[in-house]
């Protein structure tokens, strides 16, 4: 119907918006010529040796360098015998300010070349390339090899392309309000949502990264992707150039759906810097339009879903998680929440004969898939609450319609992420990972005092939540004061009886949304008895410890204090309306006091980076390094060449991702082996290339895959990774649900659309 | 309607606002001291060498250089006269200081309410005033950037500008909206040469701005005007005009740099509490209002801003555009050396950031009346008391907060 609607317009038809798309066809054009042009690379002779115990600085190796615009890999040989002793970079004073983007790479004694991206936007002939050296080791630098790529041109491409849309959009959106009308309310809703995520996403808006203490691990698991993705992996298992070069399994264990976004936007060219933020602002609009959604379904009042999507979207909390601490994973599992508690309410409070009822179960099934697909632990504290909203309604929950809805929403949530949960149970069950060697972590000194709830004017900080400083300084770790407000006016009406008058049918939803709220906000204070509890239940110490900090609860209290303060104005708009503007009033001042107040200073007080090229923060930070086989020394990890055995003799070595081929031989007639630089998880399998036949795989030194070689081998041996059957298989069935759920919804929207008409 | 006794008129109350906002700009002076930072230490030297030396008119190479600070090496020291002859016969630094600014604050408020009400005049008949003008005033004052300047950059040029920038809003508005006036021509004259003797960069930015006003209100007769202040200002650009075509600077001699790097990035205009890089966002006041303006354009769909509203948010846009570390001031560094050299003495690109939220002041006080044209007079009111709190609560939050970061300075 839209679609006709759309069509019916006829708004290409217009002078101005053929113009535009003759300058954007023209613009694409040229970008697209400049992509299919041959590649261009420039070769420089030359030698420096660097006198060990000497530090130098900017050293200029190559300099009076003639370059077009364009993206290039810089690759410089090189020997050393120091890891990270020297940084080589590219520099240029006669490029306009931001006209090269660069952060130059590291050496490492076992590389012989470095390979990192630079990006210039102005033509120079004045390029330099320069090293930083520390004094450590011996370091002797030689030829340059300046190769260009594409991904100057398909960034730009894919910037025009945005544009061009957001353009039509615009136009579309102009043509369809003259011709049709678009109600007020819509406009008013997608206006005010447009400011909430504006508002969310100012600190992303600067050309910098805020640096959170979880920053570098996020970014190398976008890297991860983006570098599994060019090695031939899809969907990606191992990120092959984390732990330096060895596959790190971090995406078996903490799943990277949404990050898929970034990681094709670096293919395409971005920055590392533009991608991660343009991941976050997308992350704040979905957030406030889910936001939206849920809490105007829940309430039946557009305004009402706006304040609780504002309340939401810019809660402390969010802010603390996403760009405090740069916790990607918890902060992209927010997006999520109020689909859980929508999907909840609806099960529970609509009745079995209501139409409505039908597709109860798809907000329940979006909300665990995100989870699952985001953050584990969330997903165990969402489980958690659908518990006790299932004991709270126990009742309901028996009844036919309702049980078939929960179990529809969970199993329909597994199996649209079984691609995913298959690794991750068969890795955790299999894998000895040190993350299931962590259960003697206590966490309860990491909780919060009482007062840090009702804090309002929270400022960065610079303390982590660890229970030793107070909270002097300390990060902000709350819900704000306003929600707690909020909490204190349901609960106050409720006692009062207030309630009994209200005919709305969430009333007892609300009701067990206040007591889970305050069960929650319990649980993430330091009087919560946890290490009890760990002592208590062996059983449960593992997940406690896995908790990592009990601030964790404080999402899902957001959520549902949020929720609560939905009910308080819908209740006060409904019964007092001087009330309802003093609550409104409420609702302006914690958004404009508390929340942008913490905004504005995470904005301005907050270290920050920019970071272009990955090789610029490097290929070893691990972060607690969970999910490394048990008994790997991390310190041991660097970048590698293949260690025979004895007797033993290698050729033509050749690695690229978690593949590598060399060819060798055993001169000895006892069987020997080979150690790659590759960490042996399930999965790696060894080929002698020439007969076909599988080699042994073992655990070689510190983890690492060791090829067997039979006495008197001598031939071309392939390692790789490959996924096992039954992990293609879930993959399969997720697939299929996906595509099953699309065309359930899309004739979902047809018959609603044919039922209007 | 007749006035009841004891009953203030919306006027009255209005002018108590703007009263209210010139306090809380006011409240740094009243420390018994002067708060140390920025670049106070400049202004002393300058006050203390032309109380010394005599009626000196631009400051001189050995008192930059003591003082280690070029930003105002071509602006003259006329508006220091005053204050230098004063603490020559007092000898209170201290009290010279707290004075001049004290001066500055309450004309700005004067000059701000002038020029609002030139831009936002009552209607003839009607009962009160629609409070754009009022609004107007405390957005401009209060604006963060302005306090900025005064305090925390303590940057006392560019303050005595700020002063001056409204005056000469006021006396242009008076040339382009009224009738051929060779009165209004002169005024418009003597502001302009008054900013061009406090701060030239300014006083070039706005000539430029007249310019473009002339070109788009078709109105020829105000550019006698200009011309009369660029005369007038003459004596106050000669160092300028030495420095840029005469080759170097003419007693000394400091650096020519690039600018770019020093600009705004674009997530900082909309900061309210707490900036970095001396970069001040809009506050708090100034996005709501312009928050106002944008959701009468997108949702109401009505309420076309009038053509001098629209011209100074283009203004605006241009400005604050010219703030962006993106604008490529390098590109203009290299089309000549004058130009090198003029946009070295820009010193910061914020510094049209600054003049953009002036320029937004008037749109965004123009919303508060679209707003009861649109939604009528309650939403008008609502949005009004909400910019005008967050516009006066946001300024005492900052003066605040300066004067408990600061230490006193030690002489």
């Amino acid at each position: 119907m839209l679609i006709y609607r759309i069509r019916a317009l006829k708004w290409w038809k217009s002078r101005p918006v053929v113009c535009f798309t003759a300058g954007l066809f023209l613009l694409c054009s040229f970008w697209a010529a400049q992509i299919l042009r041959p590649l261009r690379e420039y070769h420089l002779e030359g030698q420096y040796r660097f006198e060990t115990g000497s530090s130098t600085q900017n050293t200029v190796l190559y300099e009076g360098i003639s370059l077009p615009p364009g993206t290039y890999r810089i690759r410089l040989e090189y020997q050393t015998d120091t890891d990270l002793s020297a940084v080589c970079k590219v520099k240029d004073g006669t490029v306009y300010f931001g006209g090269l983007l660069s952060n130059g790479e590291h050496l490492y004694r076992n590389l012989d070349c470095t390979g990192y991206t630079m990006w210039l936007l102005e033509g120079t002939d004045g390029l330099q390339v320069t090293m930083d050296y520390g004094g450590k080791g011996a370091l002797r630098t030689g030829s340059l090899t300046i190769r260009e790529t594409r991904e100057l041109w398909t960034m730009l491409l894919t910037v025009t392309l945005f544009l061009g849309l957001a353009v039509y959009a615009a136009v579309i959106w102009r043509c369809y309000d003259r011709e049709y009308g678009i109600p007020r309310e819509k406009k008013q809703v997608v206006f005010w949502l447009a400011v909430i995520s504006m508002a969310a996403s100012v600190p992303y808006l600067c050309g910098y990264t805020i640096t959170g203490a979880d920053l570098t691990y996020h970014l190398q698991r976008i890297e991860g992707v983006k570098d599994g993705l060019l090695g031939g992996q899809f969907p990606v298992r191992l990120e092959p150039r984390w732990a330096f070069d060895h596959g790190y399994a971090n995406a078996i264990f903490y799943c990277n759906s949404l990050l898929y976004l970034p990681a094709i936007l670096r293919l395409l060219g971005f920055t590392v810097n533009a991608s991660y933020n343009v991941y976050c602002v997308t992350l704040n609009i979905a957030t406030a339009w889910i936001a939206y959604y849920c809490f105007a379904g829940i309430f039946k009042k557009p305004r009402i879903g706006l304040i609780c999507s504002a309340l939401y979207t810019l809660s402390i909390n969010r802010t603390y998680k996403l760009i405090v601490t740069s916790a990607v994973g918890e902060g992209s599992a927010m997006t999520f929440l109020p689909l859980i508690l929508y999907g909840l309410y609806r099960i529970f409070t609509e009745a079995p004969e209501e139409k409505d009822d039908r597709g109860a179960w798809m907000p329940l099934m979006f909300g665990f898939a995100g989870l699952m697909q985001t953050h584990v632990l969330t997903c165990e504290i969402t489980a958690f609450v659908t518990l006790l909203f299932c004991l709270a309604f126990i009742r309901r929950v028996f009844r036919r319609r309702t049980f078939l809805a929960l179990v529809r929403g969970a199993v329909s949530a597994v199996l649209i992420s079984l691609w995913f949960l298959v690794p991750f149970l068969d890795y955790y069950l299999t894998q000895d990972v040190h993350i299931k060697h962590v259960s003697a972590r206590t966490i309860q000194d990491r909780g919060l005092y009482w007062a840090q709830l009702a804090f309002h004017f929270w400022t960065t900080g610079i303390n982590a939540p660890s229970g030793e400083g107070g909270m002097q300084y300390s990060h902000p770790v709350g819900i704000g004061l306003v929600l707690i407000m909020g909490l204190a006016l349901f609960l106050i009406l409720w006692f009062s009886g207030a309630f009994r008058q209200s005919v709305w049918k969430g009333m007892t939803f609300a009701k067990v949304t206040a007591l889970s709220g305050v069960l929650l906000l319990c649980m993430s204070l330091n009087t919560f008895p946890w290490d009890r509890i760990q002592s208590l239940y062996p059983a449960a110490a593992a997940l406690v410890s896995s908790l990592q900090f009990p601030n964790r609860f404080l999402g899902w209290g957001t959520v549902c204090l949020v929720m609560i303060f939905g009910c308080c104005l819908w209740y006060l708009e409904e019964k007092n309306v001087q009330w309802y503007r003093m609550a409104l009033l409420l609702a302006f001042l914690g958004l404009t006091t508390s929340d942008l107040y913490l905004l504005d200073f995470v904005n301005s007080d907050q270290d920050y980076f920019e970071l272009y090229n990955e090789e610029g923060m490097g290929f070893g930070y691990l972060s607690g390094a969970e999910y490394l086989l048990q008994g790997t020394d991390e310190r041991r990890l660097t970048f590698e060449k293949p260690v025979p055995g004895e007797h033993v003799e290698l050729y033509d070595y050749e690695k690229n991702g978690l593949r590598a081929e060399l060819r060798c031989a055993n001169r000895s007639e006892e069987e020997s082996f080979v150690d790659l630089p590759l960490l042996l998880y399930k999965g790696y399998r060894a080929v002698d290339l020439d007969t076909g036949q599988r080699l042994p795989v073992l655990f070689g030194d510190n983890n690492k895959v060791r090829v067997q070689l039979p006495a008197g081998f001598e031939g071309a041996v392939q390692v790789r990774f490959v996924s096992p059957l039954y992990w293609r298989i879930s993959e399969g069935i997720s697939a299929i649900t996906v595509l099953i759920m699309l065309v359930y919804i899309c004739g979902k929207g047809k018959k609603e659309q044919n039922g209007k008409a | 309607m007749a006035r009841r006794e004891g009953q203030i008129t919306k006027r009255e109350q209005e002018r108590w606002l703007c009263a209210a906002a010139a306090i809380a700009a006011m409240l740094p002076v009243s420390c018994h001291y002067i708060m140390s930072g920025g670049i106070v230490a400049e202004w002393i030297a300058r006050l203390r060498e032309v109380a010394l030396m005599g009626a000196r008119l631009f400051p001189t190479a050995e008192i930059l250089e003591e003082c280690g600070i070029w930003d105002n090496a071509v602006n003259s020291n006329l508006w220091f006269w005053l204050p230098a002859l004063f603490y020559r016969a007092s000898g209170r630094i201290v009290l010279t200081y707290r004075i001049y600014q004290s001066v500055l604050q309450l004309l700005t408020v004067f000059g701000a309410y002038l020029f609002f009400h030139r831009m936002f005049p009552d209607e003839p008949g009607s009962q009160g005033s629609s409070g754009a003008a009022c609004l107007g005033t405390i957005l401009y004052l209060t604006c963060p950037y302005r306090l900025y300047v005064c305090y925390d950059w303590a940057n006392l040029s560019e303050a005595t500008a700020w002063m001056l920038l409204p005056f000469c809003g006021w006396a242009a508005a008076g040339v382009f909206c009224q009738k051929r006036d060779w009165r209004k021509g002169v005024l418009l004259a003597l502001a302009l040469a008054g900013l061009g003797y406090a701060h030239v960069i300014l006083f070039l930015a706005l000539v430029g701005i007249l310019i473009l006003a002339v070109l788009y209100f078709r109105r020829p007769f105000p550019l006698a005007g200009v011309i009369g202040g660029i005369v007038l200002a003459a004596p106050g650009l000669r160092r300028l005009a030495e420095y840029l075509f005469l080759g170097g600077f003419p007693e000394g001699d400091f650096l020519v740099r690039t600018v770019m790097q020093d600009g705004y990035r674009f997530g900082q205009f909309f900061s309210s509490y707490a900036f970095r890089e001396g970069h001040p966002g809009l506050g708090l006041g100034m996005i709501l209002c312009l928050t106002a303006c944008l959701w009468i354009a997108f949702v109401e769909g009505g309420g076309k801003a009038g053509r001098q509203e629209r011209f100074f948010a283009g203004v605006s846009a241009l400005f604050l555009l010219m703030s962006l570390r993106y604008f490529p001031w390098d590109f203009l560094q290299r089309a000549g050396t004058w130009l090198l050299k003029l946009v070295t003495l820009v010193g910061t690109p914020a510094v049209f950031a600054g003049l953009g939220y002036a320029a937004l002041c008037v749109p965004a006080a123009g919303a508060a009346s679209r707003l009861a044209g649109q939604r009528g007079k309650k939403a008008a009111n609502v949005l009004f008391w909400a910019a005008v709190i967050a516009g006066i609560g946001l300024c005492v939050y900052y003066c605040n907060m300066l004067t408990y970061d600061r230490a006193p300075m030690e002489f």
